[in-house]
Order: C-alpha cells, then structure tokens, then sequence
C-alpha cells in the first residue's frame, strides 16, 4: 500500500500545493483534444444523449468544435455544465469516449480557468455541495450525528468492515425516510457480521459530487486523502455502502488516486455483499408476515451501477435475487429501458432540476409503471428525485419507490 | 365643514388614530404635552405575549407619523381653548418654547454632550436614570430634536454658560423663544390622552417610599436595556441583583377605601410578563408573584399565567397583603400577608419589591375635560356617551380613545383607535381627501439604460459632531471619490437638512448622475427623504442607496476612530459597488373594486357593515343563518344597564335591512373565493342554492364565536337533564314570558369555568362568563328577590371599569364560594327529591368542603370558534390559532388586520368577547378596510420578488413559506419528444408581495429573486467587502 499517511505527514499547507499536483496530475489532463481525437463524427452519441431528448445538446457537435480549436468557445459558453453525465454516450461510443470525464475534467477548467461559477446550477443552492466542500478544508474535522443508528446495531470506530453512509444523513433535513436506507443496511450488516460494524462520528463525504456535479478536483483530493486517513486509523478492511455513487467512487475514482487502494480495500456495495452471503448461505430469504409492499416490482438500474461500471456484474446480482424473490411471491417485471440502458433520473450529482429533467423523470415514472407498483432502486438521489416528481402527478399515485435495502431488509433470515 | 382632524396624545392610540385618519383622506395635527410621541408604550421593555422589544415594534410607527406629510407634529404643545360645533371647531394651541428651532436641529447630540449642568432625574426613565438641561426624552424619540429644561438651564435662568449654542453647528439653539399661540380649525377632535401609574399616591402599608420597593412602570425602565442598568436586574438602593423578587398584584387598586376601585385590567398580564423576562435575565433570581386573583381573560393570556408558573418556575402565591416593610441595614422588605390556600398569616423577606399600582388617568385630564367641556366619571375618566359605544364622548365631534376613557390593554387600544379613526371618518366624510398632500414631481424620471456607465454621486453626512467626531468624514471623502465609477463625493454636516436636498438635485442634474448615495443615518428614518430628494431631480428612486455610518460606525465604536472610519470606507465601497447594479424599478398601480364582503351577519358583521356602508361603498353582507343579530337574538339583558337586548339589536337589524348600500345574503355561505385585495371574485351560494358572484375589494371576517355545550360535568352525565343547562340556554328561557319556574326554586347554583381553564380540552379563559354569569344573578333576583343564589368559581375575569361595583352589588344578592382546578365541585343527583342535586365543593376562602343542595344547575361554559371556520380559512387563506379562531397579523399592532393584505377580523371570530369590544373592533375593522376603499387604487412596491420561470421547478416551498400568500402555482404545459406534462410554475402576486425575499431564499434552484436585493446585488457587496484590491 502507498504509505498515503506518510505522505500526508509532510503535507502541511506549504507543501500543499505540491501533493495537489501529484494527484491532480492523475485525474486530470489539460488537454481536451487529445482526450476526444479519436471521434470521427458518427454521431451515435448525439442520438443516445438523453438530455437531447428535452433540449438542444450534441456531444458529437461538441466535441467537433473542440477538436477544431474552439475549445474556448465551448467552455466560455457554460454548455458543458448542463451535461447529465449519464454515460449513456459512452455505451454507444464505438472508439469509447468518455465524454462524461471529459466534461469532468472540464468542469476543473471552466472553475480555475474561466472563472465560472457552478453554484447557479447545483441543486438546492449548493447546500449540500457545501457541505462537502467544507468537510475538505483539511482544518475541518465534522462531527457527524449517529442519532438514526438503531438501538440494536452496535458500532465502532475500530475493526474490520466499514459501513460508509456517505451524504444519507444530512439529506434527512430536507427530505423525507430516506434514514431508512441507512438504518436497513446496518442492521443487515450487523446481523450478518460478528464484530459491531465500523461507522465512524469523523466520517468525510467520499467527493462524488465536487469531482463529477462541480468539477472541484481540489476539493475531491483533500477528502480522499482524509477518507484515507480515517480507513488507516480505524483498520478496516471492507468498506461497505449503500449508494451508487460512493460505490463507483471508492471503486474506480480513488484506485486512480491511490496505488495500492483496490488491493488494500475491499470496496462492496450493499447488494454485492447481500448477493455474495446469500450464495454462502448465510442469508436466506423469507416471506415476512406481513407484506407491507407491493408484490409487483421493478428496479430502476441508476447510471453509477450501471454504465459507470463496466467490471462488476452488479447488475447481474441484483436481478438474480430479485428474480429469486418471485419464489416468496414476489413479481418482478423489467422496464423497456433497463440495466446499462436505463433511463436517467434527470439529475445526477446534485445538478440543477428543472423543467426539462422533469420531463425525463416523467419518463422513467411511465415506465416504471407500466410495469410494476414498486420501483426499487439504488442510489438515494435518484429516490429524491423519483419521489418528488410522483407527489406532483397523479398518474402515479400508486407507484411506490423505494431503495432495495429498505425492502430486503424485511426479507433477509441470518442462517448462523 | 373641515376636512382635518386634531388628536390629543400621542401615544399608540394617538399614534393609530392619526394614521388611519390620513390613510381615510384627513389631515391630523397631532398634539403631544411631552417633547416625544410614543407616550407609555415607549417606556415598556417587552410586550408579552411574544416578549418583542416594545419600541422596536412601535418605532415603525412613531417614524411612519414623522415622515407622513398629512400629520402635523405637534410635540411639546398643548390645547388651550376649544370652540365651535361638530365639524367647525377652532381650537387655540399652546406651543411651548423648547427653546430650540425644531427646523434646525437634526438630533446630533452635539449639545448634551457638551452641557455642563450636572445631570437631573430623567422621567422617561421614570425618575431613575439621569439627564442633561438639554436633553432627548430618549434615543428613538420623534420628532428627533432636542429641549432645554428652562427650569435647569444656566443659560435661562441666570444667564450664564451657553454653551450649547457654541457647539451646536446647525445654530438651532434659541434662548429666546417664547410660548406661542397657533390657530388651528378641525372638523372633529380625538382625545386618546392616556394614563399615569400611581407611586406616591399609594397608601403607606404598600411601602412606596422604601428604595427596593418601585411599581411596575419603573421596574420596565429597570428591565430595559437602554434603561438606567443598561438591561441588568438591579435594585435602586446598592444596585446589586436582586435575589428575591417579590411582584405584588393589585397594590392599591379594586380598594373601594384606601386605593382606586376599579381593576387597572393590564396587570396580571404585565406581571407575568415581567417575571418571565426577569427569570431570562437573571437566572438565579427567585420571582414570586402575591396575587389575589388571576384576570387573564384575553386571547392566550390565562395560558400565558401557565407558562410563567410551570415553564419559568415563577411561584405564584395566593395572598392578602397586610404591609410592607423596610429591614434596616439590609433594605430589603418584609412583606406581612394572609396565605388564602392555607389559611394562615405569615411573612415573606424579598430584595426586591414590583407592585402593580393602579393606572388612573394621565395628570390634567380634568382640565381638559373643562377645556373641551366634555363630562368625566365617577373613576376620573372621560365618560362615555353609551356604554355600547364607548369612543363618543359627552360632547358631539370629540371622541375619546385609549386608556383615557378606562383600562384597556394595547391590542384593544390600537383595535379601538382603529374604530375611532373610522368613526371620525364618517362624520367627516363629506371633506375627505379636501385638505390632503399629495406629492407631485415636476421634472419627469430620465431613462437610466443597464448598459449606461454608473455615475454615481455619494454624499457623507458629518451630522454637527455625531458622526465626524468618530469617524474621520474627510478622509472617508478622498478614499471614495477615488473609486471606479464614483463621479462625486463630498461631505456636510446635515445631509437631511432641505439646502442639503436642493445640493443633491443640483448634483444630480449638474453632473448628470445616475447613481446616488448617502452615508448617514438610518435608512429606517431618512431613505424616503432622499429617494424623494432624487425623484425631485428626475431619478428613480431605486437608483438610490442609503448607508448607515452612525449606527454602524459612529455610535458603536466610540472609541475606535480608526476602526470607525475604516468600517465606513468598507460600507460605503460596499454600498458603491451595489449601486452599479441598481436597476430603476417601476410601481404599478392597482385598482380597488370599492365594496366590501362583511362575513357574518352578528353584531360584529352588522356594525362593519353599517360603518362601511356609511362611508358610501357597497357592502354585501353573508348571514349563514335565516335571520340577522347571531347570539345577540337569544340573550335577554345587557350588561351592565340592563337594557332589553332586543330593544339593542332590532334597531340595529332595521338599519342594516334598511340601508340601500347594503346587500343581504341570508342563508347562504361562501363557495369559493379568488383573488387578492381589491380584486376578490366570491362566489355565495344563496338561499335560493343559486351561485351568485360577486366582485369584493376588502373582506371583514365576523364569524363570531358559539357556546360549548357540556356533556358531563364532574363525571356525570347532564345531557338529559333539564334543570342543568348553560348561561345561553337561561337567557334563552328568560326571555320568554313563562317565567313561574323561577318562582317556584328555590336555590340555584351557578358554576363558573365549567369546561373552560382546563389542563386539557379547553384551556382559556374565555372572557364574558363572569360578567354574564353576574348580570343573570341580578336577573333572576329581580324575578324572584327570594331565590338563593350560589356561584362556584375560581377567579372572577372582568376588568371593565365599571365591573368592581356592579360585582360589589352582587355580593349582597348571592353567595360566592371559591374551587380550585385541582378540587372541582361534585355533583350528584338526588334520588329522593325529583330534580335536585347535591353538590360538594372545597371551598378555598373557609379551606373546608361544603354541600350544597339546589334545584337548578346553571353552567357557564366557554364560547369556542364557529362550525366551519376552517374551511372558510382554507378559501381566504389565512390562518387559524391553536384553539381554532382566526389568528391576527400581529397580537399587538395588527389586532384587525391579518398578515395578507385586504382582508380583517373583528368581534368573537378573533377571540371570545362582549358587545362593547365586538362593536369597538368592528368599527376598527370597517375603517382598516375603508381605508383600501377609499384609495381606489393602490401602489405596488418595485421592491418585490420575481420569479425566473424556466427555472422555476414549481416546488411550492415558497408558496408555503410567503408569510402573505403572495405566491400561488400556475400551471403551464410543456411539450417534449419524449413526455407531454403539465409543470407548476410559481408566480407571485405583486399586490400582496411585501419584500420580504423569503421565498429568494427558500427556493432550492435560486429561480426567485427579490427586485433592489437580488443575490447579484448582495454578492457583489460581499466581494466589495472581502476582496477590496478588486474594486
């Protein structure tokens, strides 16, 4: 393993700047063309880009322009800061351009570069994104309320498998049960493993969205070294979670920044680790007594578990126990879009909603259905969102959403 | 006939009185003996029951009459001589020399600071805090100008010193001045002269003249952070904090031999008050409160007694004081007094003694009771015409208002002046709007173009020495004028002062600025006068700003020059920065539809209705029921004359049926109700189940209120027993002829607060029981002088100056035993004797139970909020209270209005009340809305919110967080290729909008904006402020 505390040691504000390079030079490349050289105009993912759907967007004429030498051009306009980063582009990319990490890596220029300001376009002013940036100011240490913990979970700040809970938390000040996806997946976890479960009082915003929603990469270094800190003082081995987005983060983002992390870290998300004791027969599942859900269900595949992984047969698993489920009684039925076709939510890394993404989100809703009375999912942004949008319609008044967690959770028997 | 209006006094019922008169069209002249208006509410620390800073919430409205150019100030005067008829009357008023020109002096303070006369008592701090022989009563005082004590002067009285005048550099000081003599004629006159707090006055055994011992007013003083301890709990004689506090209630008041008869009505309330604030003040400081009884019977006041008791451990001790006195060395105060609940005489030692002391009528009201010639009472208030309606005084055209003419609290009082001012309205009515101001500009607004370069002109105020002596002003000067974009900079020593305004518009117009500033004083005072300065020269007057380095520099760092000039170079570059973004914003004008919907056809809504339909509008008039009159049609007499109370209400119904400006829906409800003020569209279903629409500009809400119908008392069940039923149901049955059966009993037994003052269910007092239940004893004693009386109660809630002796008279005719909550009266049913019971009550006074036998229960139960009220709340959008009657803008200032405009509450709707309140409020509601009426259109604010809609998510956050429900959802459609949906969009009704920018900063995607604060605006006054090298 990289010995990051070492490093971290001599890091102090002077030598800051220097440890900032390092890494930075390892998500970051100034040179957008180079990046998209490879196009050669057929234009797939102009017609797959799902925001093109409700407004004017071509990534292919964009990237065009920036090959041309308009890159000035294109970041001064500000247009890259619509992108939903769906990757659905990249699906269809025969040369596999990532254009979402081009967008990425231009959000860092447009910030440092052109002096724009991403806060007009985050969500909710910002709050939440704040929250993140002031958790990477490395003088800050958050103390972070454990209060939805349940009485039965027992935790600790040392052992060996971590439980992440990431940005849930603080969402719980605006929106509503959503500490009911954290609550299920500690009390899986906990009934699963011997030792009490690693949830830690310190624990930092892993940076998902000031690395993609922002492009703040100064910011997404500072909190993976400090994660990092905080995984070496507590001498975890597992880091378990419960989102899709610190899921992709802490398994494709931070091995970029950091050598040795895939091999040091087991990084699992929720369902992984629920698929894998199952198969070990450890979990089994059962028909509750009392069904308070609806039977006919479906799962909403969000971006970051789907075509944001292309290594993890995630997706796989998930339909594997849910197509398991139907032996207790359950149904489940997919959506025409699913897995790495999976319609976008409208908003991902707390990028602005509007009209349009209400529309995409619409969308979805319809598919979902057409087919089923819970929508199960993953990521508790896409939950947000997906709520929000069926309060407002009363087409789908009798459509449940839910997270996965918080439907296992009263399904799961621990075989021990 | 005159079209203008004198009121004598300025405190809040003056101040109320005179805004509303200019807003229904007249001109006031404002009379006020003392150099400030404000008068006593000035003096309180907080109001309870929110515990606001009292002047903070009064200020608003002393500057409002300031800056109204229809209110002729007339601070330090006094009447004189009043003659003439309703009117026509010529009035001669003394202007007192303050011996300083009022047009000159700006209130700098220049002179104080420098007057060497050693410092005197000051009154407004009711003796306890100290002043110069040139003094301001206080900070917030209005007019801001200053007055010489002649008595203390050394100038005046021998003629030396004069100092003053050499430092003062507006040269305001004028020793020479003399007492003057002014004319005024005016068509009608209100008295709303107030009340003083008795000290000295009092009997010996309260112990007045002990230093530890002060009455209440005193102690607000003591309270106050701008008071003599600067806010500490001190006690006079070594200024140490008080460990004990000892509050007595009724110090000298409801004494028919040694103090004032009457009951002062605010007091319990104000104790309470005080107690809680002195337990946030200091916590180790015990507070007991000697009561005799608790009056609490306003809207959540009995739950506020209840507050201070369980929430603030304030101790709450049922007593008779016997005396007061002083422990040598110690000061402190032995209190000897009779425990009521034990029965036994004990002693009590306190640091500190709080009496509550009789209000009475402010010194001088029998004067000028013989100069107005108008009669006084038995009380020494001025006496009203009809007790119904108290605001008519003796004498026709003068009216009274205000604690003047007997013990009100401050919502009454401003509801009241609210009534008057209406009132005063009608009578005048035919010369509105003959004698107002109204301001025209002559040169026309220039264009001032987003993309025109600001040029921008800034002006600095010295204010004498108040701000330059802190504040390095030249200095200020060169560091501004050097600024990008500022054209021109100077200073002066008043900016307020009017060549000071003629320097403005030559700026403007000379080196054609489109950008003006001034850094001086508070924007609260002084930004109308230099927006109107700049609209004079054709700017608009958004492109004005205002900064405030007095408040902000000169006063608060006093000792800091460097530090004080500094802040104001930042404020101002601050203040420059944001001007360049000022974008001229226009005012539209609304038009008014000129009728009113009047919401219920009781007294209440018929007296609006009149009141309103005499002024000329057209009035329509919505009675849920068949006939007019609500609870008035069932009850037999009136308090306290005894006058049949259908001889009261037919004539009244007469003239609402009568009217030819008033419509009546009988039978009918409302359906639906859209839009705003002005601009309501009502549909009524009437009796006939036809809808019918009708085009309202202002709603009245009197919904009244309706009797709680038990259905156990003490367990048992009462709903089919006939010879138990409620104080309504006795009226009821009074008024018919058939009255034998009262004959026949032989004892009755009335119990108070059945079902009302619990811990749970209903928990307040709801105010008119003990004065119905009294008048009824009389009632049924007059029908049978032979019946025995027995009334159960727990305290007796009537303040009403003329209550103490009809309660007296009522002694003699019935037995009154006192019960507690905690041991209720038993019933029981006698099996033996047909239709008797036997009831067991502890008795607190003898502290043993008693058993009494009676043939009639009558049950005085507390009246709750009409059937439906929520529904109807739902359709005008406005808010109802925890025990479900409509909840007022503001429980102090805005007891009439609630918080969205065009729409007011009055009578039992509010609050459970009796007929003299109902009608005092109705007529005050009639005239808040008569005032909309009257403008035929309104101004909309350019300083509202707007919201951006393709950003707009429609959310409804700000909807639900406009505390005017200014904001609504529309929906609009959108089309894409891949869904069709209808989204929400907000929009916000520029009517209703006050500024506020709640909503701005609600909305989670930054779609709203407030106009003159947008976020561009603010943000680059922080950037100005953070990031100085950049600008």
């Amino acid at each position: 393993m990289l010995k990051i505390t070492q490093i971290q040691n001599k890091m102090d504000k002077d030598s800051n700047k220097k440890n900032l390079d390092y890494y930075l030079n390892r998500i970051y490349n100034s040179n957008l063309r180079n990046l998209l050289n490879k196009c050669y105009q057929c234009v797939r993912c102009s017609g797959v880009c799902q925001l093109s759907k409700v407004q004017k967007f071509t990534p292919s004429r964009i990237i065009q322009k920036i090959l041309e030498g308009f890159e000035k051009k294109v970041l001064e306009s500000g247009v890259l800061w619509d992108c939903l980063m769906c990757n659905s582009c990249l699906q269809n990319c025969p040369e596999d351009i990532n254009f979402a990490d081009v967008v990425r890596i231009a959000k860092w220029k447009m910030l440092t570069e052109y002096n724009q300001d991403s806060e007009g376009l985050v969500a909710h002013k910002g709050v939440y994104t704040s929250i993140a940036e002031i958790m990477s100011n490395l003088d800050v240490s958050p103390k972070r309320n454990l209060d939805w913990i349940p009485e039965e979970c027992e935790i600790s700040d040392k052992g060996d498998v971590l439980y992440h809970v990431g940005c849930l938390p603080f969402f719980t000040f605006e929106f509503d049960n959503l500490e009911r996806i954290s609550k299920s997946t500690l009390e899986i976890l906990s009934e699963c493993e011997e030792d009490p479960i690693v949830v830690l009082e310190n624990e930092y915003c892993c940076g998902h969205d000031l690395y993609w929603g922002q492009g703040n990469l100064e910011a997404f270094i500072n909190l993976a070294i400090k994660n990092i800190r905080n995984f070496e003082n507590s001498h975890i081995s597992t880091i378990i979670v419960s989102c899709a987005e610190g899921y992709r983060t802490f398994k494709i983002d931070y091995p970029k920044l950091f050598d040795n992390f895939s091999e040091t870290y087991d990084v699992k998300h929720i369902i992984e680790y629920i698929y894998e004791k199952w198969k070990e027969g450890i979990i089994s599942f059962i028909k509750p007594e009392k069904m308070d859900f609806p039977k006919k269900i479906t799962f909403h595949d969000p971006c970051r578990l789907s075509r944001f992984l292309s290594n993890t047969n995630i997706m796989d698993q998930i339909r594997a126990i849910l197509n398991h489920l139907t032996e207790i009684g359950l149904e489940f039925y997919e959506m025409k879009h699913n897995k790495e076709n999976s319609l976008c939510c409208g908003v991902s890394s707390w990028t602005n909603c509007n009209e349009r993404s209400k529309a995409l989100r619409y969308k979805r809703l319809s598919e979902a259905n057409n087919v089923a009375s819970l929508m199960l999912t993953s990521c508790p942004k896409c939950i947000i969102h997906f709520r929000c949008l069926k309060d407002d319609y009363e087409e789908f008044s009798s459509l449940e959403i839910m997270d996965i967690t918080e439907m296992l959770v009263n399904l799961i028997k621990i075989n021990k | 006939m005159e079209g203008s209006v004198l009121v004598i006094g300025g405190g809040i019922a003056g101040i109320q009185t005179s805004l509303d008169l200019t807003e229904l069209g007249f001109k006031v002249y404002l009379v006020e003996r003392t150099p400030s208006i404000g008068g006593r509410m000035a003096q309180l620390d907080k109001t309870f029951p929110t515990n606001d800073c009292s002047l903070c919430i009064l200020a608003p409205k002393m500057v409002e009459v300031f800056r109204n150019p229809n209110i002729e100030l007339m601070t330090y005067h006094e009447v004189k001589e009043v003659e003439g008829k309703p009117g026509n009357f010529e009035v001669t008023i003394l202007k007192k020399p303050r011996y300083i020109e009022e047009s000159k002096c700006k209130g700098c303070g220049d002179c104080a600071a420098k007057c060497p006369k050693i410092e005197v008592p000051n009154l407004f701090d009711m003796n306890l805090g100290k002043r110069k022989s040139i003094y301001i009563p206080f900070p917030q005082a209005v007019p801001p100008v200053y007055v010489i004590d002649p008595k203390l002067c050394l100038k005046l009285t021998k003629d030396v010193c004069g100092v003053c005048s050499k430092v003062c550099k507006a040269e305001a000081i004028n020793y020479d001045q003399k007492i003057e003599e002014i004319e005024i004629k005016v068509g009608a006159i209100v008295v709303s002269t107030g009340f003083d707090m008795f000290g000295e006055e009092l009997s010996s055994r309260w112990g007045y003249e002990y230093k530890n011992v002060v009455n209440a007013l005193e102690y607000e003083r003591i309270l106050c952070a701008s008071g003599p301890f600067a806010g500490h709990v001190l006690r006079p004689s070594d200024q140490k904090e008080p460990e004990k506090i000892a509050f007595i209630q009724c110090a000298g008041s409801r004494d028919l031999q040694e103090g004032i008869p009457y009951c002062s009505s605010v007091c319990c309330m104000y104790t309470a008050k005080e107690a809680i604030i002195t337990k946030e003040h200091s916590e180790n400081a015990e507070c007991f409160i000697f009561k005799h009884e608790i009056r609490a019977f306003g809207k959540n006041f009995y739950e506020f007694t209840r507050r201070a008791e369980e929430e603030y451990n304030v101790n709450y001790i049922q007593t008779k004081i016997s005396s007061i006195e002083e422990e040598k060395d110690s000061n402190d105060l032995i209190i000897y007094y009779e425990d009521l609940e034990e029965g036994s005489f004990k002693d009590f030692k306190a640091n500190l003694v709080v009496l509550a002391t009789p209000l009475v009528p402010s010194i001088g009201t029998r004067d000028l009771a013989s100069i107005l010639d108008i009669e006084i009472d038995s009380y020494g208030f001025f006496r009203e015409k009809n007790s119904f309606y108290k605001s008519l005084s003796s004498r026709k055209g003068i009216f009274l208002t205000g604690f003047c003419q007997g013990p009100l609290d401050i919502p009454e009082t401003v509801a009241n002046a609210s009534g008057v001012a209406s009132e005063v309205a009608t009578l005048l009515s035919s010369k509105k709007f003959t004698q107002i101001k109204e301001k025209v500009f002559e040169i026309s607004e220039k264009q001032v173009k987003n993309s025109e370069i600001p040029r921008i002109g800034v002006l600095i105020c010295h204010c004498g020495i108040n701000i330059g002596k802190y504040v390095n002003v030249p200095s200020v000067v060169e560091y501004i004028a050097q600024l990008p974009n500022v054209v021109h900079c100077e200073d002066n020593l008043y900016s307020c002062s009017s060549d000071s305004q003629e320097r403005i518009k030559e700026l403007i117009i000379d080196k054609n600025l489109n950008r003006f500033i001034v850094a001086s004083c508070t924007p609260r005072t002084h930004e109308s006068l230099f927006q109107e300065t700049c609209q004079e020269a054709g700017l608009n007057k958004y492109l004005f700003e205002m900064v405030n380095i007095r408040d902000q520099c000169s006063w608060v760092h006093m000792n800091e020059i460097e530090a004080a000039t500094l802040k104001a170079k930042d404020l101002i570059r601050m203040a420059v920065a944001k001007s360049k973004l000022l974008i001229p914003q226009k005012e539209d004008s609304l038009k008014i539809t000129p009728t009113a919907l009047v919401i219920g056809g009781g007294i209440s809504g018929m007296t609006a209705g009149l009141d309103i339909a005499n002024k000329g509008f057209d009035v329509f008039l919505i009675e849920i029921e068949e006939e007019l009159g609500g609870n008035l049609r069932y009850l037999n007499k009136l308090f306290p004359n005894h006058d049949k109370a259908s001889d009261f209400v037919n004539p009244i119904i007469e003239k609402v049926e009568n009217h030819n400006k008033i419509q009546i829906f009988r039978n009918s409800v409302i359906r639906d109700i859209k839009g705003y003020i002005g601009n309501y569209n009502v549909i009524i279903l009437n009796s006939d189940k036809h809808e019918v629409e009708l085009k309202i500009g202002t709603i009245i809400v009197a919904t009244g209120a309706k009797e709680l119908k038990l259905k156990h008392i003490s367990g048992t069940n009462i709903e089919k027993e006939s010879n138990i039923f409620t104080q309504l149901e006795l009226e009821k049955k009074l008024d018919k002829k058939e009255i034998g059966w009262i004959k026949k009993s032989k004892r009755i037994t009335m119990i108070l607060c059945a079902g009302a003052r619990q811990d749970e269910g209903i928990t307040y007092c709801s105010n008119i029981c003990c004065c119905v239940s009294l008048k009824n004893i009389r009632v049924l004693k007059e029908i049978n002088p032979d019946l025995q009386i027995i009334v159960l109660y727990r305290d007796l809630q009537m303040a009403k100056k003329e209550f103490e002796n009809y309660y007296r008279e009522r002694r003699n005719d019935a037995i009154f035993l006192r019960y507690s909550l905690d041991k209720a009266p038993k019933l029981r049913k006698n099996t033996k004797k047909d239709e008797s019971y036997s009831i067991t009550v502890f008795d607190t006074n003898l502290q043993d139970y008693v058993e009494i036998e009676s043939d009639m229960i009558i049950l005085s139960t507390p009246m709750i909020p009409q059937d439906g009220l929520e529904e109807l709340a739902k359709m005008l959008k406005v808010p109802l209270d925890q025990s479900g009657f409509f909840l007022e803008a503001h429980v102090k200032l805005r007891p009439l209005d609630f918080a969205t405009d065009g729409i007011f509450l009055c009578g039992c709707a509010q609050w459970p009340k009796n007929i003299q309140d109902s009608i005092s409020q109705a007529k005050g509601a009639a005239g808040r809305a008569s005032r909309f009426l009257n403008a035929k259109e309104i101004q909309t604010s350019g300083l509202i919110s707007e919201v951006k809609e393709g950003k707009c998510i429609g959310c409804g956050k700000c909807v639900e967080t406009c505390p005017y429900n200014a904001i609504e959802l529309v929906e609009v459609s959108r089309d894409y290729e891949i869904a069709s949906l209808i989204i929400n969009k907000s929009s916000v009704n520029a009517a209703l909008c006050k500024g506020c920018g709640t909503c701005a900063a609600t909305c989670p995607v930054g779609a709203i904006s407030v106009k003159h604060y947008d976020f561009n605006q603010i943000n680059v006054m922080i950037d100005a402020y953070l990031l100085e090298k950049s600008y």
